[in-house]
C-alpha cells in the first residue's frame, strides 16, 4: 500500500484527488464519494472495505459541506426525506452487514457495474417536469408529502406519487449505500424523480440531506468491523469539503453540459479499471 | 424549515465542518513532522476504541487521537441535522414527523450500539 511505503505521496494524492472528485461531483451533481473509492483502491492500492469505509465519510462531509455552503433551502422536502429515510437507513444498515461477508473483487465488480449504472442515469438526467397536474395520492395526502417550491414566476405545487413504492425502492437504495459505501444519491433521486414525480431539482435537494442520514447509518456499522482507518479517511476529508465548496460556487460560471460528457466518459472508464481489478481477483492469471 | 432555523443549523454545520477538517489537518501535520509511520498510527488506534480515550489522547494532542476527533465531529453532523429537523417539527406541533425524525434518530444510534457486541 502506497500508505505504507511513501506516506508523503500518499497524502498527496489522496488530497489533490478528493478535492478533485469533491469539486467534479458538485459540478455534475453527484456526492463526489463515488470517486473516492477508486481512487483509493486504483491509484493508491488501498484495501476495498478500508476504502468504501473512507467513502461514506466523504459523502457524510459533502452531505453536511453542501448545506453549509447554501444560502436558502426552499427546495427541499424533508417531510419526503424523512419518510424515506426509515427505509433508507434500516437498508444501509443491513447492506453494511453484508459488505463485511463479501469478498472485495465482488465488491469491486458490483462497484464497476455501479459506477456505469451511475454514468447512463446521470447522462439521462432531465430538467424539471410539471407535476401539479398530477393527482393526489391518498397516502401521500395521509402523510403531508404534498409540497411547493418557488420559481420565478411564483410557487409550483407538486403532488407526490407512488409514496409506498418508494419507500421500497429506498430499502433498496440504501442496501446499495451500506453495500458499497457510497451515498447512492443517483438512486434517491431517480426512486424521487421517476417513481414519486417529484420536481427534479427538489428530488436532488431532498436527496443531498438523506445522503448524509444514510450513510451515518452504514459508518456505524463500518466502524464496528473496523472499515473505518483515520489514516486512509484524514486527508480524503481536508481535500473533499473545500473541493466540494469549490464546485457548488464554480456550477455558476462553468459551462457543465461539456464538463458532464467528459465526467461521464472518465466515470465509464474508472468503473472498467475496477472491473477489470475485481475480475482478476475472482479469476487469477 | 423555518428561515431562523436554517440560519441556525448553517452556522452550526460551518463550525462543526471547519473543527472537523481543522483538527485532521493538525493531525496529519503532526503525524508527518513527528515522523509517525503508518504502522505506528495503526497501532495508537488500536487503543482508542471509547470516546474516553480519544478525549485523552486529544488533551495530550496525539496524532491519532486528533484524526479520530476530527472524524468523530464529522460524523456527529448529519445527526445534528436531524435533530434541528426534529426540533422544527416539534415547534410547528407536526407530531407525526416527530416520531418519524425519532425512528430515524434510533435506527442510525442503533447502528452504533452493533459496535458493543
Amino acid at each position: 500500500m502506497l500508505i505504507e511505503t511513501n506516506p508523503v505521496a500518499f497524502m498527496l494524492i489522496a488530497l489533490v484527488g478528493s478535492a478533485a472528485a469533491g469539486c467534479l461531483g458538485a459540478l455534475v451533481g453527484l456526492g463526489g464519494g463515488i470517486l473516492v473509492t477508486p481512487m483509493l483502491v486504483l491509484l493508491c492500492g488501498i484495501d476495498m472495505h478500508i476504502a468504501m469505509g473512507s467513502s461514506l465519510l466523504a459523502v457524510i462531509a459533502t452531505s453536511s459541506g453542501a448545506a453549509a455552503g447554501r444560502s436558502r433551502d426552499s427546495l427541499s422536502n424533508y417531510r419526503v426525506g424523512m419518510f424515506l429515510e426509515i427505509a433508507a437507513t434500516v437498508g444501509a444498515i443491513c447492506g453494511a452487514l453484508m459488505a463485511a461477508l463479501v469478498d472485495p473483487a465482488w465488491l469491486q465488480l458490483f462497484f464497476g457495474c455501479l459506477l456505469i449504472l451511475t454514468a447512463i442515469l446521470t447522462w439521462r438526467q432531465r430538467e424539471d417536469a410539471v407535476t401539479r397536474t398530477l393527482p393526489v395520492n391518498r397516502l401521500a395526502k395521509k402523510l403531508h408529502l404534498d409540497s411547493s417550491y418557488e420559481t420565478r414566476s411564483g410557487p409550483v405545487r407538486y403532488h407526490i406519487q407512488r409514496p409506498a413504492g418508494g419507500f421500497g425502492v429506498m430499502l433498496g437504495a440504501g442496501m446499495v449505500s451500506g453495500l458499497l459505501g457510497i451515498g447512492s444519491g443517483v438512486l434517491k433521486v431517480l426512486a424521487m424523480d421517476s417513481l414519486m414525480r417529484m420536481p427534479f431539482r427538489v428530488s436532488t435537494t431532498t436527496s443531498n440531506f438523506m445522503i448524509g442520514l444514510t450513510a451515518l447509518a452504514s459508518v456505524g456499522v463500518y466502524t464496528a468491523q473496523g472499515f473505518v482507518d483515520p489514516m486512509v479517511a484524514a486527508p480524503v476529508l481536508v481535500g473533499i469539503v473545500p473541493g466540494a465548496m469549490l464546485g457548488a460556487r464554480l456550477v455558476t460560471v462553468l459551462h457543465v453540459r461539456a464538463l458532464r460528457t467528459i465526467f461521464l466518459v472518465a466515470l465509464i472508464a474508472i468503473a472498467v479499471q475496477m472491473l477489470i481489478k475485481g475480475g482478476k481477483g475472482i479469476v487469477p492469471s | 424549515m423555518t428561515p431562523g432555523v436554517q440560519r441556525f443549523q448553517k452556522r452550526t454545520l460551518q463550525i462543526m465542518l471547519a473543527v472537523a477538517v481543522g483538527l485532521l489537518l493538525w493531525g496529519k501535520l503532526r503525524m508527518f513532522f513527528d515522523g509517525v509511520s503508518y504502522e505506528d498510527a495503526r497501532a495508537a488506534f488500536a487503543t482508542m476504541r471509547s470516546p474516553s480515550a480519544i478525549l485523552a489522547g486529544l488533551i495530550r494532542a496525539e496524532p491519532v487521537a486528533l484524526l479520530c476527533a476530527g472524524i468523530a465531529v464529522l460524523v456527529i453532523t448529519p445527526f445534528v441535522r436531524l435533530v434541528v429537523l426534529t426540533v422544527d417539527f416539534f415547534v410547528q406541533r407536526d407530531w407525526m414527523y416527530v416520531a418519524m425524525s425519532a425512528v430515524v434518530g434510533v435506527i442510525v444510534l442503533f447502528s452504533f450500539l452493533l459496535r458493543l457486541h
